[in-house]
């Protein structure tokens, strides 16, 4: 290790340099005190020379500092991009929600127009299932006794018929689509009044049985109930006519008919419920459709 | 020790001016809570190191001149300021174990010091608005005291690159070992 050997020991001269310094900066501060154009000159002729550093130097900080300011406020877009982002999924939500109810509305405005014409009493019911297990086509509304839903009633949509109540609890109500092979319905052609039943053959067809081979029956006529077995009101379109079969020398020809209601997208329906409905005034109707139905429904029952 | 004078000098204002422009351009704008640092500080205490000389005691006043002039308030306290602690500072640093990293720093710190009071006592006399608080003091010398530990041994480099100028048995300054 070295240690000091004492060198910077002051001289005289040094000394009194330094202590004329020391009075001259007494004097300098003094005069520049009382006259601050000597410093604002000095500082000017720094400022010539000197100032385009400080300046480039200055530009430079400000430059990095917008640089730093500008990520920072990226990030801050960036999470209210998120933000937004997030609030747009909300609102679209609620847009199809909106949508969704729009829907619904002009559905059962549809299905109020459908039922305005008929005596029966319209109860609107929720689809809440389907049930399409071989021949058997059925499905269950959200609504039973409790809304006045009974056995045996018709049901339909603005399109047309669906089919009838089988069975009904408190709260639910299982419907036969008319599509089933048990179902049966009384009806006639609309344009010549041509009668017979409407049975069903699959899930997107009917077929038109007892329709005397002398009538004249063209495909496109459209086929309503005759409201003649008691649960299906008179004028309810069924569907129309796709085809049509003549057997030779038969007595009957087979006409194949169309649904009208689309069977598959169902979400609401109306249950026409007729007020003087009983069970004795169905089971002494005469129809071949309502008696074929009564115990079609009681297989369903079983 | 030879010293080129010259060399110092150079070195010493162009080191005065860049400090200044560098306070000016990026300590006031970026680090404002630095503002009571004093950049003349580091090279008060390398030239303590060196041999004094009437020369060193004029580059002393007037790299504190220069720097009275960049700040543009008043000519005069941070030449005088700059005399005082350079003396002051030498004359203690002759009898200091200055390869000590401890000893550099409070020589540093007491060079700091030192400034800051006669700097007070000088503007005080003729500027009393100027005059600074306490703790603005205490924090200006801390501040100077580091950048003093940080600044000096680059510096001193600068003005004495050659090995034997900072030589053999001489006073060193921050940790810098010599030998016999």
């Amino acid at each position: 290790m070295s240690r000091s050997r004492g060198v910077g020991a002051f001289s005289s001269q040094v000394l009194g340099m330094s202590a004329l310094l020391v009075i001259a900066s007494l004097f300098l501060t003094a005069y520049s005190a009382r006259n601050p154009r000597t410093t604002s000159f000095a500082t000017s002729t720094f400022d010539v020379f000197f100032g385009p550093a400080r300046s480039m130097i200055t530009s430079s900080v400000g430059s990095v500092g917008d640089l730093v300011s500008s990520y920072g406020e990226l990030l801050g877009i960036r999470e209210q991009y998120q933000e937004l982002l997030n609030r747009t999924r909300v609102l679209e939500g609620e847009r199809d929600r909106a949508i969704e109810l729009v829907q619904e509305n002009i559905r059962l405005r549809r299905l109020l127009n459908a039922v305005e014409e008929t005596e029966a009493t319209p109860v609107v019911a929720r689809v809440n299932g389907y049930r399409h297990v071989g021949w058997f086509h059925t499905l269950s509304l959200a609504a039973g006794r409790k809304a006045g839903i009974t056995p045996q009633s018709a049901v339909i949509n603005d399109q047309g018929v669906v089919g009838q109540v089988i069975s009904a609890t408190e709260n639910s109500a299982r419907v036969l689509l008319l599509t089933d092979h048990t179902s049966s319905i009384d009806a006639l052609v609309q344009s010549n009044r041509v009668r017979g039943v409407v049975e069903g053959v699959s899930d997107r067809q009917l077929a038109m049985k007892f329709a005397s081979a002398l009538d004249s029956i063209q495909v496109g006529d459209r086929i309503i109930t005759s409201g003649f077995d008691g649960i299906f009101p008179p004028g309810l379109l069924i569907g129309r006519v796709s085809a049509i079969e003549s057997e030779d020398g038969g007595l009957f020809q087979g006409v194949t008919v169309q649904p009208a209601a689309n069977l598959r997208g169902l979400e609401e329906v109306v249950v026409l419920v007729r007020p003087s409905t009983s069970s004795s005034e169905i089971s002494d109707s005469t129809s071949l459709g309502t008696q074929r139905s009564s115990s079609s429904s009681k297989e369903q029952k079983e | 020790m030879k010293e080129s004078y010259l060399r110092i000098a150079v070195v010493l204002l162009g080191y005065v001016v860049l400090a200044s422009v560098l306070y000016a351009g990026l300590v006031e704008p970026v680090f404002p809570f630095a503002r009571d640092l004093n950049l003349l500080v580091p090279a008060i205490v390398v030239l303590a190191t060196l041999r004094p000389t009437p020369a060193i005691a004029i580059v002393v006043f007037l790299a504190g001149l220069l720097y009275d002039a960049s700040i543009g308030l008043v000519l005069g306290p941070q030449a005088g300021a700059a005399v005082i602690s350079w003396v002051l500072l030498s004359l203690v640093a002759s009898r200091l174990f200055l390869e000590s990293r401890t000893t550099a720093l409070i020589l540093a710190a007491a060079a700091a010091l030192l400034f800051s009071i006669a700097r007070l006592a000088l503007t005080l006399q003729f500027i009393p608005a100027a005059v600074q608080g306490i703790s603005s003091v205490l924090i200006g010398v801390v501040l100077s005291a580091t950048a003093a530990v940080v600044i000096a041994p680059t510096l001193r480099k600068l003005m004495l690159p050659r090995a034997s100028e900072r030589g053999r048995g001489e006073r060193n300054f921050i940790g810098r070992t010599t030998s016999r």
